[in-house]
């Protein structure tokens, strides 16, 4: 199952891995607050 | 410039130099941020079972600017200027912010996590971080993102 949600400018999704869970976060725009 | 000293080191018995310098932003207080270039990773074996990040800044003093400390668990041992588990999440984001890079993918294996930079079409891996940060970071980022950090089923089975 993949979850997803958002951390200040990038999307989150993860997914099960073999040796654990994988992040994979697709970053939009420029944050000035990280 | 050194802002912190970690304890004296006993046996070194793994190191792990990463593929090119990374620049990370630490977050020094208010809006004032700190530009380092981390260049070494040690996993220090003594009695404590320590991981050392050592971060250098371009320009300045040979030595390591920052020090920060983990057990096996990731968990801050020496703990400088917050929690270097915050830390080191916001500064993955606030890289690939900086160098305008669309995705981020952090892949853990069985020896260690390794987070690479770039686009949708093509990944570069850049940062490569001791296995024992692995479970820290992705709760940290999950936590960030609202997302449930139940460990899903299967990677929970795979990692007995």
């Amino acid at each position: 199952m993949i979850h997803q949600g958002v951390a200040y400018d990038g999307l989150v999704r993860t997914r099960p891995g073999e040796f654990g869970e994988i992040l994979q976060i697709s970053v939009s725009r420029p944050a000035e607050n990280v | 410039m050194r802002l912190t000293r970690g304890p004296s080191l006993h046996d070194i018995s793994r190191h792990i130099m990463l593929g090119r310098p990374d620049r990370l932003m630490f977050k020094k207080g208010g809006k004032s941020w700190i530009e380092l270039v981390v260049t070494e990773m040690h996993v220090v074996r003594n009695e404590d079972n320590v991981a050392r990040l050592l971060a250098y800044q371009p320009g300045h003093q040979p030595g390591p600017v920052l020090e920060f400390w983990y057990d096996l668990e990731g968990r801050s041992v020496c703990d400088p200027m917050g929690q270097p588990i915050v830390v080191l999440a916001n500064a993955i984001l606030q890289t690939a912010i900086q160098d305008s890079h669309g995705e981020i993918l952090i892949e853990p294996d069985d020896e260690k996590v390794s987070v690479s930079y770039g686009s949708a079409e093509s990944l570069h891996p850049t940062m490569t971080l001791p296995n024992n940060l692995r479970d820290s970071l992705i709760t940290r980022l999950k936590i960030m993102a609202n997302i449930s950090i139940r460990i899903p089923r299967r990677a929970k089975a795979l990692s007995r």
